[in-house]
C-alpha cells in the first residue's frame, strides 16, 4: 500500500482537443475522474505540480486524494498517464475513483530477482515475458510490485504465473495461470541466422505479388469462356449449314 | 538476402507522405531498452541488417533484440542513360518509414551498459538522429 497524496484539481468546462492544446500550453493539464457509478467529470491540473509528484513517488499504483475544486475529496486511483512520446510531457491523466472497502482488479508489475542457473552456469538467455499480472485486492493492499526469484531457472524451463507466491486471502490472480512470465533458452548462434536468412531468402527473391496472380487467373477465365463461345459458334454454323 | 515482404498487394507503390510522429509503435514493447528515431526517413533493408550485425556483435550472444521496423515499402529506380517515359522502373530495394517517436530496436537480457554501447553502435548505420531510451513505470 502506497502513500496517499492530495492532488488539488479543478473542474474543466473546455473540451477538444483545441481546448486541451491551450491548457497545456497555460502550464495545465487535462484529466478526467470516473467509477464508482458516478458520472465522469472532466478537470485540470497543474503540469508543474503533476510532474513534481510523479518524480518524487515512482510507484505503479498511486491512491491519491483528490481535492476538486467546489466537489469536494475523491479518493482515487492514478489509473492511466498519456506522455508524448517524444518529449515525455504528461499529456492527459485517467483518475479512477475507488471505495476503500471494495476489491479492485488492476495490473502489478512484476519484477525478477536473481540471476538465473540457465544465465549463469549453462550460458542461456532469460527471457522476460510478461511484464504485468492482473489481480484483485482491497485498495489498501495494492503491493507495489511482486518479486520474483528467478534463480533456480535452467535452460529450457520456464515459470508461470501459477508460480508466483501471494497471500491467496489477500490477492487473487486473475491472469490464466498457466501463462509463462520468464523462461531460459540457448541463443542462436550467428552462423544458424544466417543460414536460416539466406534459405529463407533463396526461396523468395522477390515478393510474390497478390494482384497479378488474380490478373493472370481472370485471363485464363477470359480464354476459356472466349474458347467457350467460339466453340458455341461454330457448332451454331454447322447446324445453319446442315439446315 | 536483405529483408523484404514474402507477399505484397501491388508490385511497386508510390512515394506516400512522411509527415507527423509516429503515433503507433513508439513505445518499448518488448524488451527493456531501446532506440528511438528523432528524425524521419526511409531506412533501407541493407541499413537495418547493418543495424542487427552490429547489435548482435556487440551483445555477444546474451540477451535478445527485436527489430521493431520492417521494410515494407518497394522503392523503384529506372536504368541509368534510359530516356524518360516507357513507365515506372524496376524495384530497387526495399524501405521502412520512419517518422519522429519510431521505436527502431528493442534489447532485453542484457546490461544497460551493454544495451547502450550496442545501440549507439547501431546508431551510426542509420541516416536519422535516434536516442536510447528505457523501460519505467506509469508516471
Amino acid at each position: 500500500m502506497k502513500e496517499t497524496l492530495v492532488i488539488e484539481a479543478k473542474p474543466r468546462t473546455a473540451r477538444g482537443k483545441g481546448a486541451a492544446g491551450r491548457l497545456r500550453r497555460a502550464g495545465r493539464v487535462p484529466a478526467v475522474v470516473y467509477g464508482e457509478g458516478r458520472e465522469a467529470m472532466a478537470l485540470e491540473l497543474s503540469a508543474h505540480d503533476f510532474e513534481r509528484m510523479l518524480h518524487r513517488h515512482r510507484g505503479e499504483h498511486m491512491i491519491v486524494d483528490l481535492a476538486i475544486a467546489g466537489g469536494g475529496t475523491r479518493k482515487a486511483l492514478l489509473q492511466e498517464v498519456q506522455r508524448d512520446a517524444l518529449t515525455g510531457r504528461v499529456l492527459h491523466v485517467d483518475f479512477h475513483e475507488i471505495s476503500m472497502s471494495k476489491k479492485l482488479r488492476l495490473e502489478v508489475p512484476l519484477v525478477l530477482v536473481g540471476t538465473p542457473i540457465g544465465v549463469s552456469q549453462q550460458g542461456g538467455v532469460l527471457d522476460h515475458l510478461v511484464r504485468q499480472i492482473e489481480i484483485e485486492c482491497l485498495p489498501t493492499d495494492i503491493p507495489e510490485q511482486i518479486v520474483v526469484d528467478v534463480s533456480a531457472l535452467e535452460v529450457g524451463r520456464h515459470l508461470s504465473v501459477k508460480d508466483i507466491q501471494l497471500d491467496p486471502a489477500r490477492y487473487t490472480v486473475i491472469t490464466a495461470p498457466d501463462i509463462a512470465i520468464a523462461a531460459v533458452f540457448m541463443p542462436k548462434s550467428e552462423e544458424e541466422v544466417p543460414a536460416a536468412a539466406a534459405a529463407e531468402g533463396a526461396a523468395a527473391a522477390e515478393p510474390e505479388v497478390l494482384t497479378e496472380k488474380k490478373a493472370e487467373e481472370r485471363a485464363a477465365a477470359q480464354e476459356g469462356q472466349e474458347e467457350k463461345a467460339s466453340k458455341e459458334k461454330g457448332g451454331k454454323e454447322k447446324e445453319k449449314a446442315e439446315k | 538476402m536483405p529483408l523484404m515482404p514474402k507477399r505484397v498487394k501491388y508490385r511497386k507503390s508510390q512515394r506516400g507522405s512522411r509527415k507527423g510522429n509516429a503515433y503507433a509503435g513508439n513505445t518499448i514493447a518488448f524488451g527493456e531498452y531501446g532506440l528511438q528515431s528523432l528524425g524521419r526517413a526511409w531506412i533501407t533493408a541493407t541499413q537495418i541488417e547493418a543495424c542487427r550485425v552490429a547489435i548482435n556483435r556487440a551483445m555477444k550472444r546474451k540477451g535478445r533484440l527485436w527489430l521493431r521496423i520492417f521494410p515494407h515499402k518497394p522503392i523503384s529506380k529506372k536504368p541509368l542513360e534510359t530516356r524518360m517515359g516507357k513507365g515506372k522502373g524496376a524495384t530497387e530495394h526495399w524501405v521502412a518509414v520512419v517518422r519522429p517517436g519510431t521505436m527502431l530496436f528493442e534489447m532485453g537480457g542484457v546490461t544497460e551498459t551493454m544495451a547502450r554501447e550496442a545501440l549507439r553502435l547501431a546508431a551510426f548505420k542509420l541516416p536519422v538522429p535516434t536516442r536510447f531510451v528505457q523501460r519505467h513505470g506509469v508516471g
